[in-house]
């Protein structure tokens, strides 16, 4: 996988080196402990590496929430490799191009609703990872990755209202569906679906 | 300091070397098992240095905030003889 160092992982790797240069001088000479080695130890042992810690939790937090991330799981080749065809016609590949989301599509569309969606999102892929390294994924019959819950059409409401004023004749003439969400937008004969079958499938 | 003091230094010093390692592992090998690892086995790891090295710290300055015995009364002056 590609890193790309952000400003907060650079920061981070910077201070936990002159941390870690501290700490193992201290390990490998044993000075005496006079005031100037504790005042030392303090910044090598307290202040930087909890300070990299912050900041390298925020480059992690950062970095999961990429597609090169999400790809790096081998079940999501396909997935990855749909969002970023040129040539596909997908609903979730026309928004992974996008130069807005372009690095962070998968997390835009699949980042739960509300205040706490950010850590329910992590919670519910800490389920992904676990069922990536625990099951075995050759075996026959075993089903390809799903979502937990129903799509929160929310999420696509956060860009596009579907009523708006200048909304197409076929949004207004479902606009009860719609407010009740008895259609959504990757409804079959609407825009979905989001991936294409092949892809929900595994690989061709 | 004693011998103990110093041996939860050092583990201290281990910790945090340990704690470190794993989160540079995450930010340059950025895979899902590398960033978990990194966020929670690496800071388990890292706050027990830290706690270690704050009983440490607090063991060291205690004295400094212990309030003094109180002194016994100065002998008494042997009588002066004239």
């Amino acid at each position: 996988m590609p890193v790309d160092f952000s400003w907060l992982g650079t920061s981070a790797l910077a201070l936990a080196c002159v941390s870690a240069a501290i700490v193992a001088g201290y390990l490998l000479r044993s000075p005496p402990l006079t005031g100037q080695v504790k005042l030392i130890l303090g910044f090598g042992l307290f202040l930087l590496p909890t300070t990299a810690a912050v900041l390298g939790n925020a480059a992690n937090l950062e970095t999961t929430k990429t597609v090169a991330f999400c790809g790096s799981c081998h079940v999501m080749t396909s997935y990855v490799e749909d969002a970023r065809d040129p040539a596909s016609e997908s609903l979730a590949s026309t928004h992974a191009r996008l130069e807005h989301f372009r690095e962070t599509a998968c997390y835009t569309c699949h980042a739960d609703y509300g205040m706490v969606g950010g850590v329910t999102t992590k919670i519910n892929g800490m389920h992904h990872v676990v069922a990536f390294y625990g099951d075995d994924w050759s075996r026959p019959g075993h089903e390809p990755p799903a979502l937990y819950k129903p799509y929160d059409v929310r999420t696509c409401e956060t860009c596009h209202d579907p009523l708006r004023a200048s909304a197409p004749l076929e949004h207004q003439v479902h606009a009860e569906k719609l407010r009740a969400r008895e259609i959504t937008c990757s409804s079959r004969g609407c825009h979905g679906p989001p991936h294409p079958p092949w892809v929900q499938q595994g690989a061709p | 300091m004693t011998r103990r003091r110093r041996l939860a230094l050092r583990a201290a010093c281990v910790c945090t070397l340990l704690a470190l390692g794993l989160m540079g592992w995450a930010i340059l090998h950025p895979v899902p098992l590398a960033v978990i690892a990194a966020m929670s086995i690496g800071q388990a790891i890292g706050t027990l240095g830290f706690l270690l090295f704050c009983a440490v710290a607090v063991q060291d300055i205690k004295p400094i905030f212990r309030k003094p015995a109180p002194s016994s009364p100065p002998p008494e002056a042997p009588p002066a003889e004239d």
